[in-house]
């Protein structure tokens, strides 16, 4: 068995949608982007703005995700919130022919570089512990 | 154009106030830890079902997302509080 993938918990903000939820986002260092997907991304659709559609590509195949306008907030180990603001946040497009029990859906929130390349990232499998140090 | 500062107040008026942010955040959380912790046992019992976990317990399961995310209108649960994992016992690989 694999160790847990290193993740955190953060909220995303909507303005435009005057909206957000916690979620976890998986930490990856190979995403140019900070994305919603699967289940978060669904609940968005309807929303969303086609003009926003951009590709993606990826070792699983290609994408497209809409852009908006967000900010990403933690919270310290000082109870203090911290927040990023990221100037497209993906989300995304679920084909409607999808079916509800679609791998698609299973895909987690990604923290992609454009925060991380403002963090040192520590990762501890065997303490199953992640560690986001803002600069 | 708003700043960061300007844009984590309106997040968190929009989330309830302030009180309310830190509560959903603690209830995350311990949403996330029940899940951790009891993953092992969820597993023999949800196998391949869609799990939905609110003030650590569990609140609804099904194979099928649709059904799930309408069990939980039905019943009234505040979705973006909610915590809802897929299970399943098949090795897969991820890439992401």
């Amino acid at each position: 068995m694999t160790a847990p993938a290193p993740a955190v918990q953060a909220y995303w903000y909507i303005p435009r949608l005057d909206r957000g939820e916690w979620v976890l986002f998986l930490v990856d260092t190979g995403a140019s982007e900070t994305t919603l997907n699967g289940i978060h991304a669904l609940a968005l659709q309807s929303h969303m703005r086609t003009r926003t559609l951009s590709p993606s590509f990826g070792i699983g195949g290609s994408c497209q995700y809409f852009g908006e306008r967000a900010i990403i907030v933690f919270r310290d180990d000082r109870n203090q919130w911290l927040s990023r603001t990221i100037q497209r946040l993906g989300i995304q497009l679920i084909e409607q022919q999808h079916p509800s029990n679609s791998t698609v859906l299973y895909c987690p929130c990604l923290l992609g570089r454009e925060i991380l390349n403002d963090c040192i990232f520590n990762y501890n499998p065997s303490h199953n512990d992640v560690t986001l140090m803002f600069r | 154009m708003a700043t960061s500062g300007r844009l984590l107040e309106r997040a968190v008026q929009a989330a309830g106030g302030s009180e309310e942010f830190d509560r959903k955040f603690r209830q995350y959380k311990e949403s996330l830890s029940f899940f951790d912790k009891k993953r092992e046992e969820l597993l023999k019992k949800y196998d391949g079902n869609w799990v939905v976990i609110y003030n650590a317990e569990i609140v609804a399961h099904g194979k099928e997302y649709d059904n799930v995310a309408n069990k939980i209108r039905q019943e009234g649960l505040p979705i973006e509080e909610v915590v809802i994992k897929f299970l399943t016992s098949k090795e897969m690989l991820t890439l992401f």
